[in-house]
């Protein structure tokens, strides 16, 4: 039997596996906590999965620029594609990536553990993320989200000693594998009524099925959103969430909140929006009502957080509900005139999660950076940040205004493409929920500010400028912040008019 | 940003001198304005004919351009602008604490005021909107007085809040207009031209009031000034200048250029419940500065009571006699416009130079409370003398540029909606009576021993406050300055109501 596998584009993650067992064994010699200075000292485990992962991300990048005319590319009988919309993932996720990467350095200061496991756990991370980028049959689906999962788990919980990270990896372990199961259960359900595993094919059976499937249907997408919305932070999966990142190590609860993120978004988009053709099984009413929750929950419950880690986990909540609208509208039609150039719901939802990978990576690299000085992630322990470290200060406070929505910062763009493509199908409710929202979430980022900013400091301990990696990825963050949002003709070049629905529908 | 923390006042010259290069490229700009015979800007042909334009594309995917311009009714509030930015920046030489912030949050705030009065396109409009809002945030939290951090947070959410509604009626329109390629596009003059929604008026109701929301808040238009007192009273000194002079114009900028042109049939249809909201803030505005004993909030009121008459004039001016325009109706109009956008650039100059004025006791005395002066014309006879001027001329003395706007606002009202007017007057009678109470209660009576020894303006403050007074009595004396400069705009705008 010929082996179906395009591997040209298959470079990414077969790049991301090789340097994934690179670094573990190279990690042999070099990553043991002891300083080495001979030749295998220039493979340190950060060089080789920075090296691995650009490689990967410059595959990427080849395939949306050079070659994209065998796109999308089929694979392994329908199970894997390598589409648009699931490149632009993959560059989003290996981006976060790299920017976590940057970020760990200083974690392992203080602590006597292997550094090369991390690191290639957390390329074997991004690798998992990527399979479910291109997954498009469900136990391939299932599959590549369990491993993230496991990945995920193992980088919660990896500093043994630390009681607290072994509890957030114990709940998180928990919740993951409860929400996995009925999740599970969902798409056991879905093969149970159509018959098939293959997500082009269920939409073919769905659309000429009769309407005694209805109900089972929706049943079996309400169980997957309940597996899905556990990796996106949905309500009312999010419970692990603020307690995840908090006993996480910071690097790692960054790429929970943006890498896992995109995972489950794009796990979500396949199953709900390509699998289940427009107007045959109506998900809409219940995914609104958990968006409209999730924006709402996260950013009511953000304001008392005190814990920078569980503010970013609540504000994402928050963000994901925004984000889902965006998801919704994939399926709603267009009101008024059909003509129109513009952001396709499917942009809109790549250039938010871009954006918000930007943001909160930044946000979590200015935390990882305060922790390494003093020690704290407690936001009363900011307080008159901007007379010590202005350039710091001030960075976060861009972050903080490109979170909540202000422009002109790329997240502000997120927004307004997300409002764009919600006002355009006249999604007035969830239009205003996302606008009340902004309202409400910037008061407890400019909390932060004000700290920073407006209030004396009172210990003296001094809080460095010394250029290490986790201050450039807080100023590399910001800048993009910034750029993305003067100049994003390049980056919505490549955006233009991603199709939100499967190919042949 | 780039000068070293500790010449500070290098920062500070450096600062002054690029306002006051700013300020010198506005009045150029004036007089170019005039020599062109101060056109307005045309949208009546084919393309737009805008004088100073400047545009180029920026996100073409979306039809989001740089596009700037300038015609009679954001000439005068750029000048506003860089006028009030270099007394400002003149003034604040004084601040001892994190001086570069200061200064380079300055700068910005100023290119956001600006950037609104110049943009033309309503993504950049937008940009420039808020951008005006952080810096003041900070200037208010940072150098203001005890309950500032209050007053910064509540000024921020409170103005966000409009600018989210409109930015969903922008969005509204952006959808709702497309040409014949059925491309789309933020170039507000392109919306303004097609007119959007003009078939369902519930919809452009919808975008009306969203637009209506931003702009009110920002006004402030009674209900929704309740910012203003706690804003204005916290901010330092050349923040609350800033803040009244040139701020809250951006609001009733925004409702000439944008809102009443695009939307006219929902203006026309809501114009009277506006006038009724703007004559209940010159009333409510005028009693409560009435009752104030904090001087600050005392003008801080005062300005609502200004910007109330604005807002007589705009409601006025969109009044219902679209379809049967008589030639007096259309010159009342255009009066009451004329009268209001005067008053947008009178109240500036005139509430500025208050501010001012206030912050310089504030300075000597530690002391708002009008219970503890008294009798201060013995000991600063010039500071009284300019003080006098000012509250004169913010009362509507004939004379002065105040009376020139308000009586342009009344009578303008007066022959299309005569009982607003009838009330408004009402507003310049409590006015007087509380600036008289207050001249009276500050310079004249016993001299109070504490401020025996305060010292009258030094150089820097009598500069400062020169230009205004000079051009409070100038467009007193001789307004065909302004009205040559805005009519021939206002006569564009208006004629869209036709």
């Amino acid at each position: 039997m010929k082996v179906d596998i395009n591997f040209y584009y298959l470079m990414p993650e077969m790049l991301l596996a090789f340097f994934g067992f690179l670094v573990l064994l190279v990690g042999l010699k070099t990553g043991r906590g002891k300083e080495r200075h001979d030749f295998w000292a220039y493979f340190s485990p950060e060089m080789l999965a920075f090296v691995g992962l650009a490689l990967a991300g410059y595959q990427c990048y080849i395939y949306l620029t050079k070659t994209p005319y065998d796109l999308p590319s089929w694979m392994a009988f329908g199970a894997y594609v390598v589409d648009k919309p699931a490149i632009f993932f993959k560059l989003v996720v290996i981006g976060t990536t790299i920017l976590v990467v940057m970020m760990s350095g200083t974690l392992f200061k203080d602590r006597r553990v292997s550094r090369a496991e991390v690191y290639s756990l957390l390329i074997f991370a991004a690798l998992a993320a990527c399979l479910v980028a291109s997954s498009n049959e469900l136990i391939m689906l299932y599959l590549c989200l369990e491993f993230l999962s496991l990945a995920s788990y193992v980088l919660v919980g990896y500093f043994r000693k630390d009681p607290k990270s072994g509890e957030a990896a114990l709940k998180y372990l928990l919740f993951g594998a409860g929400a996995s199961a009925v999740g599970l259960f969902g798409m056991s359900l879905l093969y149970g009524l159509t018959g098939t595993t293959d997500l082009t094919l269920i939409a073919h059976a769905i659309r000429f099925s009769g309407d005694a499937n209805q109900a089972p249907l929706l049943l079996s997408l309400i169980l997957m959103a309940a597996g899905f919305g556990f990796k996106i932070s949905m309500v009312p999966f999010h419970f692990w969430a603020p307690d995840a990142y908090e006993g996480a190590p910071g690097p790692v609860a960054a790429f929970l909140s943006v890498a896992s993120k995109a995972a489950g978004f794009i796990a979500f988009i396949r199953v709900f929006s390509w699998g289940v053709p427009i107007g045959t099984i109506d998900w809409v009413p219940f995914v609104s009502l958990l968006a409209m929750l999730s924006m709402t929950v996260g950013n009511v419950v953000a304001i008392w957080q005190k814990d920078l880690r569980r503010l970013l986990a609540y504000s994402g909540i928050a963000h994901c509900g925004y984000i889902l609208i965006g998801v919704i509208a994939m399926t709603q039609l267009k009101t008024g005139d059909w003509l129109g150039v513009g952001i396709s719901p499917m942009s809109s939802v790549v250039i938010y999660i871009a954006a918000y990978a930007i943001m909160n990576l930044g946000a979590f690299a200015f935390a990882v950076s305060i922790r390494n000085q003093l020690g704290s992630y407690n936001i009363e322990d900011y307080k008159g940040l901007a007379t010590k470290n202005l350039p710091l200060a001030a960075a976060m406070a861009i972050l903080l205004l490109s979170l909540a929505g202000i422009p002109p910062t790329v997240g502000f763009l997120g927004k307004l493409f997300i409002l764009m493509v919600a006002v355009e199908r006249s999604m007035w409710v969830l239009a205003f929920f996302l606008v009340v929202n902004t309202v409400v979430s910037l008061y407890y980022y400019y909390n932060i500010v004000r700290l920073m900013f407006l209030v004396e400091r009172e210990d003296d301990r001094p809080v460095s400028g010394q250029w290490d990696w986790v201050q450039a990825a807080v100023y590399l963050t910001t800048a993009a912040a910034f750029v993305f949002c003067v100049w994003p003709t390049k980056f919505l070049e490549f955006l233009k008019g991603l199709s939100s629905r499967f190919p042949f529908f | 940003m780039f000068f070293p923390k500790r010449s500070m006042a290098a920062i500070k010259w450096f600062s002054l001198v690029v306002a006051l290069i700013v300020l010198s490229l506005s009045v150029v700009l004036w007089v170019q304005h005039a020599q062109m015979g101060y056109p307005g800007i045309d949208i009546s042909g084919d393309v737009p004919v805008v004088p100073f334009q400047e545009k180029h594309a920026w996100i073409p995917a979306l039809g989001i351009s740089y596009h700037l311009g300038a015609d009679g009714l954001s000439i005068p509030l750029i000048f506003l602008t860089a006028l009030l930015t270099a007394v400002s920046i003149g003034y604040s030489f004084y601040i001892g604490t994190r001086v570069k912030e200061y200064f380079v949050l300055f700068l910005f705030l100023q290119t956001g005021m600006t950037g609104v009065f110049c943009a033309l396109d309503y993504f950049l409009f937008y940009i420039f909107w808020e951008i005006s809002l952080v810096p003041m945030y900070f200037l208010i939290g940072v150098w203001g007085g005890p309950r500032r951090e209050y007053a910064a947070i509540k000024f921020f959410l409170y103005t966000l809040v409009g600018s989210l509604a409109m930015l969903l009626a922008i969005l509204a329109c952006y959808f709702s207009v497309g040409n014949m390629l059925g491309e789309r596009t933020f170039d507000v003059l392109t919306i303004m031209k097609a007119q959007p929604f003009t078939a369902n008026f519930q919809l452009m109701s919808w975008a009306f009031w969203g637009f209506f929301l931003a702009f009110a808040i920002k006004v402030p238009m009674w209900p929704f000034h309740t910012w203003l007192p706690d804003a204005h009273v916290e901010a330092p000194t050349a923040g609350s200048i800033i803040l009244a002079g040139v701020l809250l114009k951006l609001g009733t900028y925004g409702f000439v250029r944008f809102l009443l042109p695009t939307f006219p049939e929902a203006a026309t249809f809501y114009s009277l419940p506006i006038g009724i909201l703007a004559v209940i803030a010159i009333i409510y505005g005028a009693l409560v500065a009435m009752g104030q004993w904090d001087f600050k909030k005392l003008i801080a009121y005062s300005s609502v009571n200004h910007m109330g008459y604005v807002m007589l004039g705009l409601a006025a001016a969109c009044a219902a006699g679209r379809g049967v325009l008589s030639p007096e109706v259309f010159s009342a109009k255009v009066m009451a416009t004329q009268g209001a956008v005067m008053q947008m650039f009178n109240h500036g100059i005139i509430t500025g130079a208050l501010f001012m004025l206030v912050g310089v006791i504030y300075e000597r005395t530690h002391e708002r409370d009008l219970h503890n002066f008294g009798g201060l014309g013995v000991v600063t006879p010039f500071y009284a003398w300019v003080f006098t001027t000012a509250m004169f001329a913010s009362l509507g003395l004939p004379g002065m540029s105040g009376f020139i706007a308000e009586f342009y606002v009344l009578v303008g009202t007066f022959n299309i909606y005569w009982f607003l007017a009838a009330l408004g007057v009402i507003g310049i009678v409590v006015t007087a009576a509380f600036f008289l109470w207050s001249i009276q209660r500050t310079f004249f009576g016993p001299l109070n021993e504490r401020w025996k020894d305060v010292k009258d303006l030094d150089w820097r403050e009598k500069l400062s406050a020169a230009p205004l007074l000079v051009f409070m009595v100038w467009f007193g004396v001789w307004p065909a300055t302004i009205l040559n400069a805005i009519t021939p705009s206002i006569e564009k705008m208006l004629g869209v109501f036709k």
